[in-house]
């Protein structure tokens, strides 16, 4: 069903663009990525992808700002967002610690850093029909 | 009749001084600080009852004795000034109680008689700050204890990082065999030996970042530590098209400095100057090393005009682990610089605004090194 869906992959880390991307290809999906928040921005316009995979910590604008960005734009708000951090601990992170505006809800999941195929992957399934 | 009148007033007025001297010899007691009264010997002639409950009995022996358990007076002692100049003196000042306990406390120092030509006794009032000092040592230890937690913090989404590279590095490998992809294995292989020369450097530089030591200060000149920099940054500098200058001030005298720890310093700085250029979009980009001395103040500064960084990051830089370098960093170059210019009594601030470079000052007083010098030679003797 969700085969040749668009995910992007927005990591400063270069690494893990690699292994999400060769992850992502391998079950079906298209992969598109980012390394920086500017980036991601441009291209989730243009892409306008089924699903994002977002870090958290990256250099001048962190994950958790480009997220309330696309909170606040009608046509992007609704992409599903898993958010991929080696900050996230047993899968729980206080995402209202970050961000207070409670008109901004919370994505839809969290994946802590090293990823498990298998998780990964059921997520994304379960986030895109 | 006259005389008894005589002896009534007598009586009233003697009675009216004994009366004066309880409430002085009380007020002296329980006044809630130490009053000792000390005579050109430095021998204690009276003492309060809150001195003698702290300190044990104190008539007829010496204050540096009784205060510290010191068999001759203490150097830079306030009452030794006030004997002299007659002035009032403070000093804050550590000493040992009748139960071997410490005891922190700021000393004034004055005369007994004011404006005497020659004085023969001065007053030490000195106030308890023990609790003070208490309170002060467990805000430090609860601040050292977050900054411990923090950079486990950092430590632990490092090693996440890493961890992630590793895993990313044999699923394409595995992948690779699978499919008998060459490019795919050389791909994933690429990936293992990065990330195991990352764990490499992140191990060195935390394990160099924990070391608790004292700089091993000699006598050097800072001129020196910038070319020998200059000398091994030229060739990366030159091949990555940044233009790497110094400006020496030649009047600048030797200086006690840690030779590894300022060359760790300037290595840090200088090569975040560089990543920081090749970053940017800027054309003509360029890294200046300086070493100056204003003010008996020596400056080593690393400049350059590359990106910059922006509030947000600078509040982070010398605080936590952090790193604008994707893969490329540890995010404890900085802290670990830090650490080094504290150890030498400097401090480390940087000035930039985002897209407009930066200039990151190292400052050092010249007193405060020597300070450090002379005892760091003491201890070596001892």
């Amino acid at each position: 069903m969700s085969l040749g869906k668009k995910i992007l992959i927005v990591d400063d880390e270069p690494d893990v663009i690699a292994y999400l991307t060769v992850v992502l290809e391998s079950n079906g999906y298209r992969p598109y990525s980012a390394n920086d928040i500017k980036t991601a921005l441009r291209l989730v316009k243009k892409v306008h992808p089924d699903l994002i995979c977002l870090d958290i910590v990256m250099p001048n604008e962190t994950g958790i700002s480009f997220y309330i960005k696309l909170q606040q734009e009608k046509t992007l708000k609704n992409i599903p967002v898993i958010i991929i951090s080696g900050i996230i601990e047993s899968g729980k992170f206080n995402f209202r610690s970050y961000v207070k505006n409670s008109s901004i809800p919370p994505p839809e999941c969290y994946i802590e850093k090293p990823i498990k195929i298998e998780n990964f992957i059921q997520n994304i399934e379960k986030l895109i029909h | 009749m006259k005389s008894k009148i005589g002896v009534d007033r007598r009586t009233r007025i003697t009675n009216k001084n004994n009366r004066w001297q309880q409430e002085y010899q009380t007020l002296f007691d329980r006044v809630p600080c130490y009053v000792t009264v000390i005579d050109k010997n430095f021998r204690i002639v009276r003492a309060n009852d809150a001195f003698r409950e702290s300190f044990g009995d104190a008539v007829d022996r010496n204050c540096y004795d009784i205060y510290k358990r010191r068999h001759a007076k203490c150097p830079n002692c306030p009452a030794e000034k006030t004997f002299k100049d007659g002035k009032t003196h403070r000093s804050n000042q550590q000493g040992i109680g009748k139960c071997d306990q410490k005891i922190h406390y700021v000393v004034s120092t004055s005369a007994l008689i004011k404006g005497a030509k020659n004085i023969n006794y001065v007053v030490e009032i000195s106030s308890d700050i023990t609790p003070i000092k208490r309170l002060e040592e467990k805000v430090i230890e609860a601040k050292r204890l977050g900054a411990v937690g923090q950079t486990v913090a950092g430590l632990a989404h490092s090693i996440k990082n890493i961890l992630m590279g590793l895993e990313g590095g044999k699923y394409i490998v595995s992948l690779g065999l699978k499919k008998n992809n060459q490019q795919m294995i050389n791909q994933g292989w690429e990936m293992l030996e990065r990330n195991f020369d990352k764990t490499t450097s992140l191990v060195k530089d935390f394990l160099s970042f924990s070391k608790g030591r004292v700089p091993e200060l000699e006598m050097v000149n800072p001129a020196d530590l910038v070319l020998e920099i200059v000398d091994l940054y030229k060739n990366v500098a030159a091949q990555s098209g940044i233009e790497l200058k110094y400006e020496i001030d030649n009047r600048i005298k030797q200086a006690p400095f840690d030779k590894a720890g300022i060359h760790t310093c300037l290595t840090n700085l200088v090569s975040n100057a560089i990543d920081a250029c090749l970053m940017s979009e800027q054309k003509g980009t360029m890294v200046i090393i300086r070493v100056s001395e204003k003010r008996n103040k020596l400056i080593f500064e690393v400049h350059d005009n590359g990106g910059g960084i922006d509030y947000e990051i600078k509040k982070k830089i010398f605080t936590t682990f952090f790193t604008t370098k994707g893969g490329g960093g540890t995010g404890l170059g900085l802290l670990t610089t830090r650490k080094i210019v504290q150890e030498h009594g400097g401090k480390i601030s940087v000035d930039s605004q985002k897209g407009k470079g930066a200039n990151f000052k190292m400052e050092f007083l010249r007193k405060r090194l020597m300070d450090l010098y002379k005892e760091s030679k003491k201890q070596k003797i001892s």
